[in-house]
């Protein structure tokens, strides 16, 4: 474990009640640097995502945080700590507008008005759809609006890590570019950490520095995203075959 | 007729208060409080108290808010925060508790019989146009309805606190991811209601009774309003109300009060029947 | 109560006489009691008070109790007893056989007519709406004139005839005691019946009951309008008691009462009824020296027995006893890898699905465009695609829990497009949930709730255990022994179904399927979450429903799982079909790779515009996942 690392994940073990989802999990995720957790359906990356959101209790292990320890801390207090979760299926508040979403992401960090309208017109400009439907109800845009809503909200807080759970689901692989490009840009120019799941292999490995694979709750492999042969011990994770007759 | 409307308004006035107390913590934690209504009839019971004793009506204020607070936040630690995701509508047995208890404490210091509030501006009559009197304290109550039904409209549609309670109803862990409490939320506002109970009963007294009976026919009101209005619009819980204390004034003033609740009745039941969300509610979205 | 009600289910078995003749015993005894001197007068008029209460509070269980809906309005169902018992025998004939029926029918009625606009919302409205219908009595009365007496009351009701013979005191009694016996034993047989645990099934999860065939609103209307006809007849036991009735008898306070007393014995409970309203009616509430302080000991007791003890008296004494069992060292069953040696069930009436244009959009997002395939009997067909491709909507579409905007759905012969879900399942199409929806009961009567759609024996059958009932429970036995044998879980079949492991539940959700007999079964990711081991159970399992003849769908992320179970893949993407076709032709499939595993980022192989798609995924079970 180095020094300096934005969130380190120390053999947590966790899940829903008494079912344990993950357990033993160990990674580290570096300053302005992009880690993809990767595996198949089941395997436990949003348990882990959670856990680290503090959404789930942890049953042993530890989180560290910028070099503070998270792990009882409550889910409400993250987001000050600087955190930014973008969950799976773009959960925006449907039901409330655009603009709406957005002063939620500034929720009590105790931003003057002058500063939240600006943050809130740096969203517009990085994402200008979101700008022309600023009096929409959330619930009608379509899934890449709300993809980006999603995460412009997450950024309104200037995290330090960001963590976004398969940010590709269900949208046009043009949307999808546009999103890795934004993930890679906040890595590049603002020194942003990024915890990024995603189901499609091919998308993750063309944007992350290292990459961490989940099989069945446990960790079976960390590399560099650039690791000679990472693209087999993926493919295996992802297809094996159960034992067969 | 005029008489009519306004004394239709003022009893109105009521039940969209009353229907405003259900919104409140229905849009914050998802719970129906059966015994608001019981918080303004054992409000007015306190007001008449204090009354005699000679308080000054800002004192009477200030021991309402007090009391209300306490009681909201006692029926919320014992009756509902303990059953808070059992789902099998066990807040339903326990709320009807809770006003049963109240209207128990409220007989052991009084008899069932009515009391006359007296309105602390004075209980003036004033000539209405068209024939009639009205009081004072029934115009004051028809303001202070729609007052209460604009404020929390505007509360959780334009500020960040009432923001933040919509959202964390509607989606609990994304709430928190962004820094919301939602159990402090629904605590919260439940207690609000309570402040909001008591402190409305010295308007409502005075046009009504305190009688410990009615604290359950105005619960059972309050939700027709709810099924005009549509659970969760504020907007709806006062254009519900006003309609029902109308349409009730003018069957008693025409017909006969006899046929004020099974209009009443009849009314709810085409609602239920033909539009389930009230004329303001939410389209619920298909969930299975 | 999950855990008791499966202890009792579980409990060493009595022989079979036992029951019958308690019953007969005790309602002797009571029956003779006042010739043998052991009660006088003033405790028989006690012992009709708490039969009376007995019955209305039995109404109230299986319409709170077993349907999951909070009613008030047993005042009103007595009122409407009593009075029209009052009206009749003053003015038409006075015969207790004649009012009986004519309250029964006038019960029916009025649950009937109110329960319909309540139901269809439930929850606090239908509370509203029936704690309205107590405030409407006087108001009726009133309307009605003179022929109902008005506030002050109905007096000079006769004393009961049956059949030209007066009754007199220990005549009415005696019918009291006897009415009140034969309706327990009815409400038991019905608590205890499939019914029962369809009304169960319709309480914890509605979902899981449109899917097994239950149209939610039908049961529900059923055991409302049920749960008046104790009440009515009770009101025409009251009328006759005293010979006068007033509408300030029927009021809130005694829906209150009634509701205190039903959650003091136990809202599912049988014999936790007669507890409640014993206490109730002896209790030191009903002195008038305990007045003053009634309404507060009612009020905290809904309060505390809502929030401690659920389950009433009934509830605590059997969690009691399933605690000290446990202690005792019987641990729930621990499930033992069982294969089976080989897994082959009787032939399966599978029909041909033809799924055709089927479009479907959430707000502005179009999660299904135009896709159309087929599966025959004895075939496996696999619907793959990444997240938000729009499987899960297909097979909610299919089965009837989303209707689509165009398109068809044909199975076998039958048009299904835009069919209820519960008829559609009737119609044979069963199907697995993401997560296991397990209602709480044994396993064997877990999967038994799979016939009840389609075997059906009605209320009165029920009841009555007429040779309907009997031969639809031995049917029920003998496929769900036989499903359970097959699918390895006999071992397990007395055990509570949500004590389960993930696998044993998926396992059971597919035993449920089978027991079912169907035309279609839809498998929502069985394989997630599950270890290798557990996996190639399920698919020994699936591969034994193909050779039946079944017809299968099946979703699933597990492409290797996939490619050894189905016949025909159909690959999904952002709502269209891509692909289909044999796995082999897939697995090459350029395409198919493509959109599976991602398109590298930068490269936008599309140059038609794609409309951006999203998908709800999130199929909302019981659990909200």
């Amino acid at each position: 474990m180095s020094v300096g690392n934005i969130l380190e994940v120390n053999g947590v073990t966790s899940g829903y009640g008494d079912l344990t989802v993950i357990r033993d999990v160990s990674f580290t995720v570096a300053p302005a640097s992009i880690t993809a957790v990767l595996g198949r359906n089941g395997a436990g990356k949003t348990t882990t995502l959670n856990t680290v959101a503090g959404l789930l209790p942890i049953k042993s292990g530890s989180v560290v945080f910028d070099a503070a320890p998270i792990t009882s801390s409550p889910a409400y207090a993250r987001r000050r700590l600087g955190f930014g979760y973008v969950q799976e299926n773009k959960r925006v508040f449907k039901q409330r507008s655009v603009e709406e979403n957005l002063i939620l992401g500034m929720y009590r960090l105790g931003l003057k008005r002058a500063e939240e309208r600006s943050r809130i017109e740096e969203s517009y400009e990085r994402f200008p759809i979101l700008g022309e439907k600023r009096k929409q109800v959330a619930g009608f845009l379509s899934g890449g609006q709300q993809q980006m809503l999603a995460i412009a909200q997450a950024l309104l807080n200037r995290p330090k890590l960001l963590m976004l759970d398969e940010p590709s689901t269900g949208l046009a692989p043009s949307i999808v570019s546009e999103v890795m490009e934004t993930v890679r840009s906040l890595r590049d120019d603002e020194g942003l950490a990024v915890l990024l799941i995603e189901q499609a292999v091919e998308t993750a490995l063309g944007v992350a520095d290292s990459v961490v694979v989940l099989d069945v709750g446990r960790v079976i492999h960390t590399a560099p995203a650039d690791e000679p042969g990472l693209r087999e011990v993926i493919e295996n994770a992802y297809m094996a075959a159960p034992a067969d007759d | 007729m005029l008489v009519t409307l306004i004394s239709g308004l003022a009893t109105g006035s009521i039940y969209t208060i009353v229907a405003v107390g259900y919104n409140l913590t229905w849009l914050t934690a998802k719970v129906v409080n059966f015994a608001f209504a019981m918080f303004i009839v054992t409000g007015m019971y306190f007001t008449v108290w204090m009354y005699s004793l000679g308080f000054h009506p800002l004192a009477i204020f200030a021991v309402l808010i007090i009391v209300g607070a306490l009681i909201a936040l006692i029926e919320y630690y014992v009756a509902i925060r303990p059953i808070a995701n059992r789902g099998d509508h066990a807040e339903l047995v326990t709320t009807v508790g809770v006003t049963t208890a109240l209207q128990g404490i409220i007989l052991l210091f009084n008899t069932s019989e009515a009391i006359r509030v007296p309105f602390f501006a004075g209980d003036t009559l004033i000539d209405v146009f068209g024939g009639g009197r009205t009081s004072v304290a029934s115009i004051v109550l028809i303001i202070v309805a729609v007052v209460i039904a604009i404020g929390t409209h505007l509360w959780s549609t334009r500020t960040r606190s009432g923001l933040a309670a919509l959202a964390q109803s509607e989606d609990r862990n994304a709430a928190l991811i962004l820094g919301v409490r939602p159990a402090r939320t629904a605590f919260l506002v439940f207690v609000l209601s309570g402040v909001l109970g008591f402190a409305v009963a010295p308007f409502v007294g005075p046009v009504t009774f305190a009688i410990v009976t009615i604290g359950a026919v105005l619960a059972i009101k309050g939700f027709v309003v709810l099924a005009i209005g549509g659970l969760g619009s504020q907007f709806g819980a006062l254009i519900g109300g006003l309609l029902l204390g109308v349409i009730e004034a003018f069957v008693i003033r025409f017909a006969d009060a006899t046929y004020q609740n099974p209009v009443v009745y009849l009314v709810f039941i085409l609602f239920l029947l033909l539009r389930p969300q009230g004329l303001f509610g939410a389209n619920r979205e298909r969930t299975v | 109560m999950t855990r008791t009600e499966t202890a009792i289910a579980n409990r060493r078995r009595l022989p079979g006489w036992i029951l019958p003749a308690g019953w007969i015993v005790v309602t002797a005894f009571l029956l003779l009691a006042p010739s043998l001197g052991l009660v006088n007068a003033s405790a028989m008029r006690q012992i009709i008070l708490i039969a009376l209460l007995c019955l209305i509070v039995s109404g109230l269980n299986l319409s709170f109790g077993f349907a999951g809906e909070l009613s008030f309005a047993a005042p009103a169902m007595y009122a409407a007893g009593a009075y029209a018992t009052g009206w009749i025998s003053i003015n038409l004939i006075n015969d207790l056989a004649v009012s009986l029926v004519v309250s029964a029918l006038v019960g029916l009625l009025l649950g009937l007519v109110s329960g319909i606009p309540g139901l269809r919302i439930g929850g606090w409205m239908l509370a509203t709406s029936s704690f309205f219908l107590v405030l409407l009595v006087p108001d009726v009365v009133n309307m009605a004139g003179a022929s109902l007496g008005g506030h002050t009351g109905l007096p000079g009701i006769p004393r009961p005839e049956l059949f030209g013979i007066e009754l007199g005191d220990l005549g009415l009694y005696a019918a009291v005691v006897v009415i009140t016996s034969i309706w327990f034993i009815f409400y038991r047989n019905l608590a205890l019946s499939r019914t029962g645990r369809a009304l169960t099934v319709l309480r914890q999860s509605p979902v899981l009951a449109s899917s097994v065939g239950i149209s939610v609103y039908g049961l529900k209307l059923k055991a409302y309008s049920l749960a008046a006809l104790p009440a009515s007849i009770a009101g025409t036991l009251f009328a006759y008691l005293d010979g006068f009735i007033a509408p300030e008898f029927f009021g809130l306070n005694f829906a209150i009462a009634i509701l205190a007393a039903a959650v003091l014995g136990g809202k599912r409970s049988i014999y936790g009824v007669f507890i409640g309203a014993a206490i109730m009616q002896l209790g030191p509430m009903r002195t008038s020296a305990f007045g003053d302080y009634a309404f507060i000991a009612y009020g905290l007791l809904l309060v505390i027995v809502g929030v401690l003890l659920p389950g009433g008296i009934a509830g605590g004494y059997h969690e009691l006893k399933v605690r000290l069992g446990r202690r005792k060292g019987r641990e729930t069953v621990r499930r033992e890898s069982n294969r089976v040696a080989r897994v082959e069930f009787p032939p399966m009436p599978g029909k041909r699905l033809t799924v055709s244009g089927i479009s479907k959009s959430f707000g502005g997002n179009a999660a299904l465009t135009d896709v159309s395939f087929e599966a025959k009997p004895g075939e496996v067909v696999a619907l793959i695609g990444p997240n938000g491709s729009g499987k899960t909507t297909m097979l909610n579409i299919v089965s009837g829990f989303y209707r689509a905007d165009s398109g068809s759905i044909v199975l076998g012969d039958d048009d299904v497009t835009g069919k209820a879900t519960h008829r559609i399942a009737q119609m044979g199409v069963v199907r697995t949930f993401q997560t296991p929806i397990v209602p709480e009961m044994t396993v064997s009567e877990a999967v038994a709730t799979a016939r009840f759609g389609k075997d059906r024996a009605s209320i009165v059958e029920t009841m009555m255990r007429l040779p309907r009932y009997r031969q639809a429970v031995r049917r029920d036995e003998e496929k769900t022994s036989a499903v359970l044998a097959m699918t390895g879980l006999a071992d397990v079949a007395n055990a509570d179904a949500t004590s389960l492991p993930l696998g044993t539940r998926r396992v059971l959700e597919l035993a449920r399927a089978i027991a079912a007999d169907p035309s279609l079964v839809l498998l929502d990711e069985i394989a997630s979450g599950l270890d290798e081991e557990e996996i190639t159970a399920l698919a020994e399992v699936v591969h034994a429903i193909r050779a039946a003849g079944g017809t299968v769908l099946l979703v699933e992320h597990n492409f290797a799982l996939v490619r050894s179970l189905a016949d025909r893949i159909v690959v999904l993407s952002q709502g269209s079909l891509v692909a289909q076709g044999t796995p082999d032709e897939i697995a090459s499939h350029p395409e198919v790779l493509r959109h599976y595993l991602g398109a590298p980022t930068g490269i936008d192989s599309d140059d038609t515009i794609v409309d951006e798609v999203d998908a709800s995924e999130h199929f909302i079970t019981g659990d909200g996942k």
